[in-house]
């Protein structure tokens, strides 16, 4: 399952930003800020997850984003923990 | 007198616990909250009703930028906010600050409203603005930019011509955007030029014609729709706040409620009635980093509470009057309201931020006076600056005198308008 969303995450991330996977690999250690993604791009990535695995980011949720989209690890936690909600 | 229909009781429910948790954390974090809840007869948290909530006093623009400190949560070093100023249509440009978290809401919210229209994300987005970034030079005419430059064209409306409005048709052709954006005014000048001159857009992929910051009136809009082939859908937002209303394909401008309590009042401070007339107040429900808490945004609008064809439970709101930009006499490609926001928005991301309100009146084709009620002291080079930024968005040889006043009036029919044309003192012959 896990693993499952990962690549989803992953997929995500590229069709918002199709640079994002050059010349490196996407773990689920990679950091968030590292990524590099504006502003828009975050949240077209947020709106695409939210449809994508069928629930809606609590809005207090968004505002403690900084705690759980640390890592690509940790924000497939997150999707996780909330499509079994 | 109507009273809300149970569904918009239902979401007024909701929003109430919104309020609740917004109250209490700018009680505990705002050190105007904090001082106003200690006041004798404040001790009402937790609110318990949007009657309670109603306590709390109106805020208004010249409150926070005199006391802009102790309206920012203590939560964040202000080093970690983004800073924008607002638009000077009314003359009183505000520094607004939000979290970085913030605007993923606030944006999330905006992006839901805009794909009820079928745009999907990310789509290709043009749009027709970027004063600011133009104006001081950061931009070109015309710039690809964002996402590698291929989903992302900005093309500046500061000055506007039938040669430039030919240039744009073409470019917008080729660029086939999915989402287009911009002001009223602006899109409607194109689409004039472009009719002028039998000029037309085919763009099978366009979904959404997104107009801000004005009000979108009936001929606009038939301007608009002929030129796109898509009728435009106006959007309710402020800097502040963000989104507060968006218009459905029904036409009805839905609000935002998970975003913005909106209350509109009457002239004696009563809440109106539904579908009664009166100033529209809003409160930020995500706002943390600087809570915009029954914040009084100059608009008079009604609040409908009736079901729309389009499935959206939320109330509508329709605006009235206000908010409409004038164009400069003599030059007329170019709207007085937004060269003046241009420049005065660009002295504040210069660091030159000085002006708490004012107000531009022509007074003939090339000269202009600036009334302006300062911050702090006036110096050479917030003056400088100001004339020159005019200068660079205008002619070279334009005449500005900038008179430094104490407060500046609403006209009589109490707008707080920051551009308007005053030709009284000249003679017609000057400008033929």
């Amino acid at each position: 399952m896990r693993n499952a969303i990962f690549l989803q995450v992953k997929e995500i991330l590229s069709k918002i930003n199709g640079q994002i996977d050059a010349g490196r690999e996407l773990t689920l250690d990679t950091k968030w800020r590292d990524l590099g993604m504006d502003s828009l791009q975050t949240i077209d990535f947020i709106v695409a997850v939210e449809d994508s695995f069928d629930f809606v980011i609590p809005d207090d949720d968004l505002l403690i984003q900084d705690q759980w989209m640390k890592t690509l690890g940790s924000i497939v936690s997150y999707i996780q923990q909330h499509i079994h909600a | 007198m109507r009273k809300p229909t149970q569904r918009y009781s239902d979401i007024q429910a909701r929003q109430l616990q919104k309020i609740q948790s917004l109250v209490t954390y700018a009680s505990q974090n705002v050190p105007y909250y904090r001082k106003l809840f200690q006041q004798p007869g404040m001790q009402i948290l937790p609110l318990r009703s949007l009657y309670d909530f109603e306590m709390l006093p109106l805020v208004e623009k010249p409150t926070i930028q005199q006391n802009w400190h102790a309206f920012l949560s203590d939560q964040f070093a202000e080093k970690e906010l983004v800073i924008r100023f607002t638009s000077g249509s009314t003359g009183q440009p505000l520094k607004c600050a939000h979290s970085v978290a913030e605007r993923l809401v606030l944006g999330r919210h905006m992006m839901r409203a805009r794909m009820q229209w079928g745009v999907t994300f990310p789509a290709r987005w043009l749009i027709l603005g970027g004063a600011v970034r133009f104006a001081s030079g950061l931009l070109q005419k015309h710039e690809q930019t964002m996402k590698g430059g291929e989903d992302f064209l900005m093309l500046s409306t500061l000055e506007l011509s039938p040669a430039i409005a030919a240039e744009y048709v073409q470019k917008i052709q080729q660029f086939q955007p999915q989402w287009v954006y911009g002001m009223p005014t602006a899109l409607a000048q194109i689409a004039a030029y472009a009719q002028q001159q039998d000029l037309q857009l085919h763009i099978p992929g366009l979904r959404l014609i997104e107009t801000v910051g004005e009000l979108l009136h009936d001929n606009q809009r038939q301007l608009i729709q002929s030129l796109f082939q898509v009728p435009p859908a106006n959007q309710y937002a402020s800097r502040e706040v963000w989104g507060i209303g968006f218009e459905c394909p029904h036409g009805q401008m839905h609000l935002l409620t998970e975003n913005t309590y909106v209350e509109i009042l009457r002239l004696d401070g009563q809440p109106a009635a539904i579908g009664e007339k009166g100033e529209v107040v809003v409160t930020g429900l995500n706002n943390r980093a600087q809570p915009f808490i029954r914040y009084r945004l100059g608009d008079i609008g009604v609040i409908y509470d009736e079901p729309c064809p389009c499935g959206n439970p939320n109330p509508s709101i329709r605006l009235t009057g206000g908010r409409v930009s004038e164009k400069i006499w003599g030059m007329e490609d170019r709207v007085g309201t937004l060269v003046f926001d241009s420049v005065v928005r660009a002295m504040c991301q210069r660091g030159l931020d000085n002006i708490l309100q004012y107000r531009v009146v022509q007074r003939t084709a090339n000269r202009f006076e600036a009334q302006v009620v300062p911050k702090g002291e006036w110096t050479n080079a917030h003056q400088e600056f100001f004339v020159h930024q005019t200068r660079k968005l205008l002619r070279e040889e334009t005449e500005v005198q900038i008179v430094l006043v104490d407060s500046i009036p609403p006209l009589p029919s109490g707008k707080a308008k920051s551009f308007l044309v005053d030709l009284a003192q000249e003679p017609l012959a000057t400008y033929e």
